[in-house]
């Protein structure tokens, strides 16, 4: 039944994508992040659903099938996200030989940043941003969702173990925690009263799977969304009773087992799966400092010949006492040190500029909104919310291996789309027409000059 | 359950895909309907006219 339904689901969105490119286009970011193929049993397990929504989409735009696409436009962005995949290319050719994953990691990698460069050729108008928003919400909600709704019918007892595409729970519970602020804008601007309640109610849920998690990165993860979410508030005593309230309701549901796991934060010094993460911190510097230009190859924490390479090399982290290698723990623990590691100083540097661009963008986004005559309040708050995702992907992703994770790289690109549109909007407004015609700020003239 | 929930999840992307296309079409003159945006928190209902509003 389900494998029928899925079935019903792709061909009306290839059916529909054929017509028009950016329903292919929010097809193949859906199936990016509610990974299907893991919720159907029979025949549609094995279709790769994304794969048929990817094609689609560039086979479209290459023949230029969408009347509202902009042409292929180079901005910050755009330069870095190349300059990144250059790098990961560069990386994979000097990797050590024999590594299992290093091609698929490119590869996959590069097939992100594809994803990304089509963006700002199909996402062109207010009303595409915001499908966006929603596809984005649809497709990631999912998973916390149901999470959050098996913890409380478990009355606290559900471990929610992840999804087989994010990872284990700690990759699971950053992933859940980047959804609640785009879920939560969803309810901020949907004017439809019951998409608004659903949004607020899965937002809710999610954080609940982030607790069903046990992972104490997601909890740091929720802990930082929840600061960023009240600095941005507009009533933010409001926000602090809110975050108190639903802090209380968390905690009564959670079990000991998990009240005791994250008590085990205060003693990081004697925990020994923290002091695991330092360990591998110190393998993944010492494969920078030993190749700085290009790391050690994308993966290269996870194999275990690398792994007994640099087991007794402290990097730049030799001030750090950790006891000696097990050779267990195959992981980089931090997106910072694997990026570090497979693509050493030059990848970092890189990956970081993206991170901080995205920053810029969600400011000058800010001060755009702030100088329009019109309220363009939609825009500021969503790269509000865009950033606060972001940011619990930089706090939670300290701890876990998610460097190449397709939605903070969605996200990213939302950003840069976005500012776009703003400043379109900006430019039209201070169009001599619009001023002739009294521009004041009422949005039905620009909205048809600017969404379509 | 799971199904249940699945089912809303897949037709809600379906019907989001639907709009849009309509949406577009027709040039803004039939709304987004349940997937519809306010421009501002300040408003609740920015483009007044029932469903059909600008997303």
């Amino acid at each position: 039944m389900r494998d029928l339904m899925a079935l019903f689901a792709v061909v009306s969105l290839v059916a529909m994508g054929f017509r028009n490119p950016f329903i292919a286009y929010m097809a193949w970011t859906w199936t990016a992040l509610i990974a299907l193929n893991t919720y159907v049993y029979s025949f549609m397990t094995s279709v790769g659903l994304n794969q048929i929504f990817a094609l689609l989409t560039l086979g479209l735009v290459l023949i230029g099938a969408d009347k509202l696409k902009q042409p292929f436009d180079v901005n910050r962005t755009v330069v870095l996200l190349l300059l990144f995949a250059v790098q990961a290319l560069a990386s994979a050719t000097f990797a050590y030989p024999d590594m299992g994953r290093n091609w698929e990691f490119a590869t996959d990698l590069l097939k992100i940043v594809t994803f990304c460069l089509v963006m700002p050729m199909l996402v062109t108008t207010r009303t595409r941003i915001l499908a966006m928003v929603t596809v984005m919400a649809l497709g990631m909600s999912f998973h916390g969702l149901l999470d959050g709704l098996k913890l409380i019918a478990s009355g606290g007892g559900h471990l929610a173990r992840g999804n087989p595409k994010f990872g284990d729970n700690n990759h699971f519970a950053v992933m859940l925690s980047m959804v609640v602020p785009v879920t939560y804008y969803v309810y901020q601007y949907a004017t439809h009263r019951l998409v608004r309640l659903g949004s607020l109610a899965v937002s809710g849920l999610t954080v609940l799977a982030v607790v069903a998690t046990h992972s104490r990165g997601g909890l740091l993860c929720v802990g930082a969304m929840a600061m960023a979410l009240i600095l941005n508030s507009r009533r933010k005593v409001a926000g602090i009773v809110a975050v108190v309230l639903f802090a209380v309701a968390g905690l009564a549901l959670a079990p000991d087992s998990w009240t005791e796991r994250m008590g085990t934060m205060k003693e990081a010094g004697e925990d020994g799966s923290f002091m695991g993460r330092v360990m591998a911190w110190k393998r993944s510097s010492a494969m920078a400092m030993e190749h700085p230009f290009v790391g050690a190859g994308l993966g290269a924490a996870a194999e275990r010949v690398i792994y007994w390479k640099f087991a007794y090399k402290d990097g730049f982290l030799g001030f750090i006492k950790t006891p000696p290698p097990d050779g267990i723990a195959l992981v980089a623990h931090s997106i910072y040190f694997q990026v570090l590691g497979d693509m050493g100083f030059v990848g970092f540097f890189i990956y970081m500029a993206l991170l901080a661009n995205a920053f810029l963008a969600r400011r000058e986004i800010r001060r755009l909104v702030k100088q329009s005559a019109a309220d363009l309040s939609w825009a500021g708050d969503l790269a509000d919310m865009l950033a606060v995702s972001l940011l619990a992907f930089m706090v939670g992703g300290a701890l876990v291996s998610i460097a190449y994770q397709e939605f903070m790289f969605m996200i990213l690109m939302l950003l840069t789309v976005l500012k776009r549109q703003v400043v379109k909007e900006f430019a039209l407004l201070a169009s001599p027409q619009v001023k002739a015609a009294g521009a004041a700020p009422a949005h039905a003239p620009l909205r048809q000059l600017s969404s379509l | 359950m799971e199904a249940l929930l699945l089912t809303i999840w897949v037709l809600a992307v379906v019907l989001l895909a639907y709009r849009v296309s309509r949406y577009e079409r027709s040039n803004g003159v039939d709304g987004m309907g349940w997937f519809a945006y306010k421009d501002t928190l300040n408003t609740r209902k920015p483009d007044a006219v029932k469903g059909k509003s600008s997303a």
